[in-house]
Parts: C-alpha cells; sequence; structure tokens
C-alpha cells in the first residue's frame, strides 16, 4: 500500500512531537494562544459594561474617591455598597515575569492583569449602585491583597483580590424641594 | 450568631451617616473571620490560572467571608446600642499559608 510510508512519518511526527508538546510547553503554548485573548475578550466587555452604565447615570460617572459630592446637589441619605473581585495572571505571563526578573525593569504582561481586576471591580461597585437606584457613590476606596502567595520559580499560581468599597447615597430630587 | 439575626444599622465609610446628625460615639468596633480555601477549589483555581482572568470560587469565598466580618462587626455595635457605624475600614491578612484573615471595624455611633 502506498499509505504505509506516509503513515509511518505521521505516526513519528505524532510521537516525536506529541509528548514533549503534552508534557513540556503544550499547556503553555495553550495559555499563550487561549489566555491572552480570553484576558482580552474580558477586558472590552468590562469596558463595554462601564460605557452602559455611565450613559444609565446620565453620561457621567457615579463612583468619586471624595466624601463631599461638588454639584451643589444635597444628600439625603446612603449607606455601605461593596465590590470585590478575585484574578489571576495566566502561566505564560508568570513565565515573562520569572524570565524578565532577571533583568529587572518593567513588567508590561502584569499590568492588563491589574488593570482589568480594578476596572472589574469598580464596574461592579457601579453595577450595584445601578440596582440600589443611589445617585453617587462617595468615599470610594480600593484594597488589593494577595490571596495566593507566588513563590517564584516554578509555582504556578498566584491570585489577587481587589476589593472596591464606598457610600451610595441619594440626593435630593429638584422635585422634592418644590 | 446572636438571636435575632442580623442588626439593622446603618454603615458608612465616610465620617458621618449622611443625612443624620451623630449624637453619641460608643466606641470602636471590629469584627473578624478566618477563612482557609479548600484543595478542591485550590485545584479549579488552578487549572483557571492557565489561562489567567477571574477566579470566581475565591471572589465568592472572599466576599462571604467579608460579610460574616461585616455581621460580627454589627453585632458588636449592636451590643453597645448602637443605631450606625461610620467610617468603616476593611483590611485582608494572611495569617498562613492558605487562609486569610477579613477584617472590618468602624466606630459605632448614635445617630438621630
Amino acid at each position: 500500500m502506498a499509505d504505509e510510508p506516509t503513515l509511518g512519518i505521521l505516526y513519528a511526527l505524532v510521537w516525536t512531537i506529541g509528548p514533549p508538546l503534552i508534557f513540556g510547553g503544550g499547556p503553555l503554548l495553550f495559555s499563550w494562544l487561549v489566555g491572552n485573548a480570553y484576558q482580552k475578550r474580558k477586558l472590552n466587555e468590562t469596558a463595554a459594561r462601564e460605557q452602559a452604565s455611565m450613559q444609565a447615570f446620565g453620561g457621567r460617572d457615579p463612583l468619586t474617591n471624595t466624601v463631599n459630592i461638588y454639584t451643589g446637589e444635597t444628600i439625603t441619605h446612603g449607606h455601605l455598597l461593596t465590590a470585590n473581585v478575585s484574578i489571576g495572571p495566566s502561566w505564560w505571563q508568570l513565565l515573562r515575569t520569572s524570565l524578565k526578573q532577571l533583568i529587572g525593569g518593567r513588567i508590561y504582561s502584569l499590568d492588563n492583569v491589574l488593570e482589568f481586576g480594578r476596572r472589574e471591580a469598580l464596574q461592579r461597585l457601579r453595577e450595584i449602585a445601578q440596582a440600589e437606584g443611589v445617585d453617587y457613590v462617595i468615599n470610594v476606596r480600593l484594597d488589593t491583597a494577595e490571596i495566593v502567595t507566588n513563590k517564584g520559580r516554578n509555582s504556578k499560581t498566584a491570585a489577587v483580590e481587589i476589593f472596591a468599597y464606598g457610600t451610595g447615597v441619594y440626593v435630593a430630587k429638584p422635585t422634592d424641594e418644590a | 450568631m446572636q438571636p435575632g439575626g442580623v442588626p439593622q444599622l446603618m454603615i458608612s465609610n465616610t465620617e458621618t451617616i449622611p443625612g443624620r446628625t451623630i449624637t453619641a460615639t460608643l466606641g470602636l468596633v471590629t469584627g473578624s473571620t478566618v477563612r482557609a480555601k479548600n484543595v478542591f477549589k485550590d485545584i479549579g483555581a488552578g487549572f483557571k490560572n492557565v489561562v489567567g482572568g477571574e477566579l470566581t470560587t475565591y471572589t465568592n469565598l472572599l466576599s462571604e467571608a467579608r460579610n460574616e466580618a461585616m455581621l460580627r462587626m454589627m453585632q458588636a455595635a449592636s451590643g453597645l446600642g448602637a443605631n450606625a457605624i461610620v467610617n468603616v475600614r476593611f483590611a485582608t491578612s494572611a495569617v498562613a499559608g492558605g487562609a486569610a484573615e477579613l477584617f472590618a471595624y468602624g466606630t459605632a455611633v448614635q445617630v438621630q
């Protein structure tokens, strides 16, 4: 049969490329290909939700870092709102980090991970604010906690939790005073 | 947990309760809880770490734990006879490998 030599070559290829791919760089390759696309998609989704929330609040960001709102409106009442998100970098990003640590300097791959985490936590706070029907969230604070410590070298897990909290407040509507 | 469930308290992380006047300060109240991750969740999160992104099991675990810390703080405040807690702050610390302490503190006050 003419097929036999080609089949033989195929087997040889599978047995030479397969095991190193599965036990060597395969998961890492997967992490690079899938992880980057996945994280980019999630960041775009968060950006779209941010736009949607801002529109729901009349084109402004309901979150503020200050205790007072400087819009001339009077705060009537309010309560605490919290939101959190736990995130981790991909294996590929951890590998890049450990390689970059040899020469030091900026680690761009982790910028995106933390940017996503912060934006996602703040966006969840906006969505909670939207669900509660508050007008502003004042005194917003962000906390970051390392929940899974990466031990460096061959350690393949790392996670941080980003926690956002603030006081959701309602303002007196112009119709209330009239 | 105290009988009566969740105390009804006003909570804010600002110096005052918006729209209210503080009539008495009753002192600092704290609430804390230590939680450990379980092995199975850890393995699941380890798999998710391949592609990175959100680790939902940890998000839920920590939010539950933080709610418990806040509940303990609220119980301490209602024990003092307060009806509000102001200037609430949160802290997280890793006390042992795989365990985290979630801590909430604030000032118990009485408002009008």
